[in-house]
């Protein structure tokens, strides 16, 4: 539901690049009519009620059973991106809920390029007079929330004749490279860089470079820690850190290796996890995710289903523990795997 | 609107789907995702929210188009 909310934050930006948008559920239309008036969706919400269209494109989630009414017929949540001829020009498929892909990062697939914006958090700093290396968290309107992909751009400006390696490099010299240090709880998958160049070195060899400005792309994503963290002490940001490891050299010589750590205060929304500790989303009907009524019922039907005292409070513990675990059964941030 | 039916867990709480379960379970290695790039994206023709029923291809024209596959609104 965030995504849907996010997606309608970013609908001037898909016009601006030229994309119109649609988005498919199993959901009957009621519900997305519903869904579209209370959250002033200007875009088109489908429904798929049936899950035929689901079927069709082969991506209807199987590892939920037809027993398991009312989720079975949901698909693998992903999103295709397709050119001017109706041609599937990109896909973003995720193994993670957490891991959807971002409008902002859907509109860069269509036009090849990443677009930084000017309200999303950004820091830069200077390496002598020419170098300059900056950090955007890119995507989300440059706000963290839960449930779908930013992107750490750490981008590195130097003048002509220069340029940074890829690896490997011979011993002494010094790889580009970008490692998130911080908050805990937001996650990365692996860099993504542009291709590189060959530059033959005598006596060296071949050697992959990157020149004039270059971008390195971390993927991340906000778990369940940021979202514990954010519900606890409520604060406006937190301070998303990378530290960024290079060394410039032109045809000639080399600078000495340098090692910079960028920080950019990144603002939070409160609901920066699934919607859990606020009773849902506003606007629908249904939600599994109200946790006092989740909680209240679980609570209810323990002592009614009994009449020993003893096993009523092993029963409040158990529902203690499964509390403090989360409402999905889960530590804080333990099911997902460490970079 | 959708019914849902209660979910009841090896402790024999009633609530949201633990991790385990096959709707929160990630795309596996062998899982398919649909149509590949380079190929069309198939035509369909779905009611809209906004009351229409679009059919995707004439409504994009010959414009780019993001479709996205989510799950619920409701839930």
């Amino acid at each position: 539901m965030t995504q849907l909310v996010e997606l309608q934050n970013a609908v001037p930006a898909f016009a601006e690049a030229g994309i119109k948008l649609y988005a498919i559920s199993y959901d009957e239309i009621g519900a997305l009519e519903a869904f579209t008036e209370h959250h002033g969706i200007t875009y088109d919400l489908l429904s798929d009620e049936g899950s035929a269209v689901i079927r069709t494109f082969g991506i209807l989630n199987h590892h939920v059973t037809e027993e398991q009414v009312p989720y079975h017929g949901i698909p693998f949540p992903g999103t295709y991106l397709v050119d001017e001829h109706g041609v599937v020009a990109a896909k973003a498929f995720h193994a993670s809920l957490a891991q959807r892909e971002s409008a902002e990062g859907l509109i860069d697939s269509a036009l090849g390029e990443i677009l930084l914006r000017s309200e999303e958090p950004t820091v830069a700093t200077a390496d002598g007079d020419d170098i300059t290396l900056s950090l955007t968290y890119h995507g989300g309107g440059g706000v963290m929330r839960g449930g779908s992909l930013r992107r750490l751009v750490v981008r590195i400006e130097m003048p002509e004749g220069l340029h940074v390696y890829d690896h490997p490099v011979p011993a002494g010299m010094v790889a580009t490279t970008v490692t998130l240090l911080g908050p805990p709880g937001l996650r990365a998958l692996p860099v993504e860089a542009p291709p590189t160049e060959p530059l033959e070195l005598p006596g060296v060899g071949e050697l992959q470079v990157w020149s004039n400005q270059v971008d390195f792309v971390m993927p991340v994503w906000a778990t369940d820690e940021i979202a514990s963290l954010v519900r606890s002490e409520r604060p406006d940001s937190v301070t998303v850190e990378v530290e960024v490891a290079y060394q410039a050299c032109d045809d000639e010589a080399c600078r000495l290796p340098r090692t910079e750590r960028l920080s950019v205060e990144v603002p939070v929304d409160r609901g920066v996890g699934p919607a859990l500790a606020r009773g849902g989303m506003p606007g629908t009907d249904v939600t599994t995710m109200d946790t006092p009524k989740w909680l209240g019922s679980m609570v209810r039907r323990g002592l009614e289903s009994t009449d020993d005292p003893d096993a009523a409070v092993e029963y409040l513990t158990q529902i203690s523990a499964a509390y403090d675990r989360g409402p999905l059964g889960t530590a804080h941030g333990a099911s997902d795997p460490q970079p | 609107m959708t019914e849902f039916a209660d979910y009841v867990d090896q402790f024999g709480l009633v609530g949201p789907l633990p991790a385990s379960d096959g709707q929160r379970q990630p795309l596996g290695p062998d899982d398919e995702t649909g149509p590949a790039v380079g190929e069309r994206l198939p035509d369909f023709t779905l009611r809209s929210a906004q009351g229409r029923d679009v059919s995707f291809h004439d409504d994009r024209g010959q414009s780019k188009a993001a479709v996205v596959f989510f799950r619920s609104a409701v839930w």
